[in-house]
């Protein structure tokens, strides 16, 4: 195909939609449920963050208040500025940590890559708040850390986690499993002829790397960058459990406690930093837009053979397998052992011969005698499994129209992303107040929790479906195209398979991240529709730290098995990738 | 509370209930002799009850199973939150009209108050309560109480002879850096509107300004994990842990000693009952149930301080009981608390972060 011929359908896919005025009804209608589902919770939080509220927390005057309080806030510069420096930094080491593991395992023959993803899988299945607990334990004053330099090199408390330094490394590594499993799906359909013809001409391996992967990466990296940089923008965990000891006040510190200290909860406050937030992420994504605009410069599965192939890296292979090594240690080995570590002390300590002495397993024996985890298990389950599967075919739909840009279906990334910057507290708030109000009985129904979990989750599965299509060329479609297929035939029988693998790794993030999510589920949970997330949010509230971690063990052990299962059955069927 | 707000809350107390047999106003006062066959009989029809609201589930457990044992036609559903999320489901389901809670444990009793969320009820199990104990307007009822000590230190790190004595002893340059506390409505919020309650403004604001000066790492872990930390060695001192948290972690072999101040702050988790209600008899069996000894003696075996005076802390808690220790108890009102909130918290915020 040639240039000018591609380029004139991305810029024209409409002429062959058909519809009104040159809206595909797909888009119409998709657009249209997008608008059902999310106007209400941005009315809700627009209209909280323009109103006083009565004691019983209905609306009671009009104001500006929260806004001019929000700028007038003589630490919002200071507060603002931090935070971005947090939001970049994050975003910095989540994409590096994640993209030297995504190029080593999909572009090079290094030795035990085959495993990487599974272990990027089963850091997933951590409960949050453990994970970043795990952290500061881990990197703490007297965590294993520090007493490993004190015993080598005498250096007393060396590494200090409570810094703008902890807090960027602790939220990086958070998201490198996310980074990891996003730029996978970038690398692996990569066209290496580019690769090939840039080594021919004698380019060395980092200018290839650097020159073309990197620059073939490049739409695929803007929005994981856009999608962690909000994330952290808005992230409670480590700025309340790392920020908040080191005396860094982030824009966060004053929603945090607008939302969980103030009661009760200070909405206006949090809806005015929602909006901001909501016009801030606007831009971000109007900006990505344009980024992705020639997004067919990318697009690397073609018609022709498409699978990449892999770099020879010689003896170098080694070092690779040692850096895969070690950041595995750091992502999962590190974090899981000294959970496993509290899980088996009565109360935390650090290491010691003394503490080798009092380990037991009795946080583990309460566990299962108590029912917590059997009676919720089935619900936990239902809740994942739905959410995930709403959220994979919507996701590969949106992204289908919008990288192919259908007339309209920008909107579709723009609705699918907005819930990113709800403060999941609000979420809750806004569709707690929707589900009571609605005409059939929704509240505390499982239904409603899958409801609000797809909402959260959307932006998430956007970002895979996403990456995933803009890799796969348009002349497999314009095949089918004049062949005769319809819209739908297409994106069930090539687009849907051809996205497969990128759709696999979205459903197991969003499975592994809904079943384990807290704060929002339990405004909403009802009586018969407890989730293990209640349990989770039991143990840390009350504060067993032990307990909690036995949980958390458990829980990602489980979940591993799950994963793999689902893993090797997508695998067997040949749609997972390799 | 402004006049609107009182406007609200009057209507909604004196509106009229359904025009079934009886309202939950009615069911909540009742003090006939035969109070407990008119709410068994009640309870037979409705069947269940919806309790809401903070308190751990691992100990709710036993509890739940006694109370089924005693009355085996109600099942208790329950949802576990905790205060402020118990609060914000309340409201909303006040606002929409469908009310579904029945009991609640939480301690924004003056937010419930004032949305008029909740009904003032009477237990004949309070008369065992000391006056001092109970809410004179009936709302709520205490499930437990909270003891604070003023610090709790690591005996590996802090000798006996080193250890603080006293308020004052807090601002001493030596523990700068070295002290947390657990930066929530219940840790550093509750302790300085403590202070402001006991001290009077002026000097309670003049001691915070010093002790803000010591740099305390404030945490937002629950305040057990923030005692933890302390036990663990990364903090040397926490200020005002809860005595329940200093006695279990003791009893584990924890390395800890606590400084109870005198007068220590007492306040207690309270359980109130919804104004609307759907199983009002069902709830009142429920309150009686867990005031009264039984469920009391298993709060006790739980570590908790029990709120009915015939059941005393247990023997591993006796020592960090301040009764025991001949300390005075300072009673903190929830109502008080909730309404000193607001400027509390300014303080704080310009003082701590």
């Amino acid at each position: 195909m040639t240039e000018t011929s591609f380029h004139a359908h991305i810029r024209k896919p409409a002429s062959n939609a058909g519809g009104f005025f040159g809206y595909s009804p797909v888009v119409i209608v998709l657009v249209g449920l997008m608008l059902c589902v999310m106007l209400p919770p941005i009315i809700f939080l627009v209209m909280s963050s323009l109103h006083t509220t009565n004691p019983d927390g209905s609306f009671r005057d009009f104001t500006f208040r929260f806004y001019t309080d929000l700028v007038a806030n003589p630490r919002f510069g200071r507060n603002l500025w931090n935070t971005s420096i947090y939001a970049v930094g994050a975003a910095i080491v989540a994409i590096s940590l994640g993209a030297l593991q995504a190029w080593i395992v999909e572009r090079t023959d290094t030795p035990l890559r085959q495993y990487v993803f599974l272990i990027s899988i089963i850091s997933l299945g951590i409960p949050s708040v453990l994970y970043t607990a795990a952290f500061v334990l881990l990197l703490g004053k007297t965590g294993p850390v520090n007493q490993i330099i004190e015993a080598l090199f005498g250096i007393q408390q060396a590494v200090n986690v409570y810094s703008m330094w902890g807090m960027i490394i602790v939220e990086g590594i958070d998201f490198a499993p996310l980074a990891f499993l996003l730029l996978a799906a970038v690398f692996r359909s990569m066209d290496a002829s580019f690769e090939e013809a840039a080594t021919m001409s004698g380019a060395s391996g980092w200018q290839t790397f650097r020159r073309v992967t990197f620059m073939l990466a490049i739409p695929g990296v803007s929005a994981l960058f856009i999608l962690i940089f909000i994330r952290a923008f808005e992230s409670f965990e480590t700025p309340a459990l790392v920020g908040r000891p080191a005396g860094i006040p982030l824009l966060t510190t004053d929603i945090y406690r607008a939302t969980q200290v103030d009661s009760p909860p200070n909405y206006g406050q949090a809806g005015a930093y929602s909006v901001a937030l909501l016009l801030i992420v606007a831009v971000l994504l109007a900006f990505y837009n344009r980024l992705s605009r020639h997004a067919g410069r990318f697009q690397t599965i073609t018609g022709k053979g498409y699978r990449p192939r892999l770099m020879h890296l010689g003896k170098w292979r080694y070092l690779a397998s040692a850096v895969l090594v070690l950041l595995f240690f750091i992502i999962v080995v590190a974090p899981i052992a000294i959970v496993i570590w509290a899980s088996l002390l009565p109360f935390y300590q650090p290491f010691s011969m003394r503490a080798f002495g009092m380990l037991t397993v009795a946080n583990f024996r309460g566990l299962f005698s108590a029912d917590l985890l059997r009676d919720a298990l089935v619900n936990t389950m239902i809740l994942g499994i739905g959410t995930a599967t709403v959220v994979s075919i919507m996701t590969a739909l949106f992204a289908w129209l919008s990288v192919r840009r259908y007339k309209g279906a920008w909107m579709l990334d723009q609705l699918a992303t907005a819930p990113l910057i709800f403060p999941s507290i609000v979420l809750g708030v806004a569709l707690l107040q929707i589900f009571l109000a609605a005409p059939f009985a929704i509240y505390g129904a499982m239904s409603s929790l899958i409801y609000a979990s797809s909402m959260r989750y959307l932006p998430y599965g956007m970002r895979y479906s996403y990456a995933g299509m803009l890799q796969i060329h348009t002349d497999l479609e314009e095949a089918a195209s004049v062949s005769g297929a319809g819209k739908l035939a297409i994106f069930r029988r090539i687009v849907a398979p051809l996205l497969a693998p990128a759709l696999i790794t979205c459903w197991l993030y969003v499975f592994l991240s809904a079943t384990k999510a807290v704060s929002m589920l339990i405004l909403l949970a009802g009586p018969d529709t407890r989730v293990v997330a209640v349990t989770i949010f039991d143990l840390w509230a009350d504060g067993s730290l032990p307990k909690l971690a036995a949980m958390g063990v458990t829980w990602t052990l489980f979940m591993a098995c799950i994963s793999g299962v689902f893993y090797s059955v997508a695998r067997r069927y040949g749609v997972a990738a390799r | 509370m402004n006049i609107r707000s009182i406007g609200l809350w009057a209507g909604l107390v004196v509106a009229p209930g359904p025009a079934l047999a009886a309202t939950v106003e009615e069911i909540a006062r009742l003090a006939s002799p035969d109070r407990q066959k008119v709410l068994e009989d009640g309870a037979r029809k409705e069947g269940e009850l919806l309790w809401v609201g903070s308190f751990n589930e691992e100990n709710a457990k036993p509890i739940l199973e006694g109370f089924a044992k005693r009355y085996p036609f109600l099942k208790v559903n329950r949802v576990r939150t905790d205060s402020t999320k118990a609060l914000q489901r309340v409201l909303a389901e006040l606002r929409a009209r469908q009310s579904r809670t029945d009991l609640i444990t939480s301690n924004a009793v003056v937010e419930l108050r004032e949305a008029g969320a909740v009904q003032a009820f009477r237990s004949p199990v309070l008369d065992q309560f000391a006056p001092e104990d109970r809410d004179p307007d009936g709302y709520a009822a205490p499930l437990y109480f909270v003891n604070y000590g003023l610090a709790a230190y690591n005996t590996n790190q802090v000798k006996p002879a080193d250890a603080p004595k006293s308020y004052d002893d807090l601002l001493d340059p030596k523990w700068r850096g070295q002290m947390t506390f657990a930066s929530s409505a219940s840790g550093a919020l509750f302790f300085a509107s403590f202070l402001r309650m006991s001290w009077g403004d002026q000097k309670a604001v003049d001691f915070l300004e010093k002790l803000s000066k010591q740099k305390v790492v404030g945490r937002t872990e629950s305040a057990r994990t923030v005692l933890g930390m302390v036990a663990s060695g990364e903090h040397k001192i926490m200020i005002n842990p809860f005595l329940t948290h200093v006695g279990e972690l003791v009893r584990k072999g924890a390395p800890l000693e606590v400084l109870i101040a005198n007068p220590a702050p007492v306040s207690s988790t309270p359980v109130l009952l919804a104004k609307s209600a759907p199983h009002p008899h069902a709830a009142m069996l429920l309150i009686d149930y867990l005031l009264d000894r039984e469920a009391q003696g298993m709060l006790r075996d739980a570590g908790y301080f029990p709120a009915n005076p015939n059941v005393p802390p247990s023997d591993d808690l006796k020592p960090f009981s301040p009764k025991e220790r001949g300390i005075a108890k300072y009673i903190v009102d929830d109502t008080k608390l909730g309404q000193m909130m607001p400027e509390t918290t300014a303080i704080f915020q310009k003082l701590f972060e």
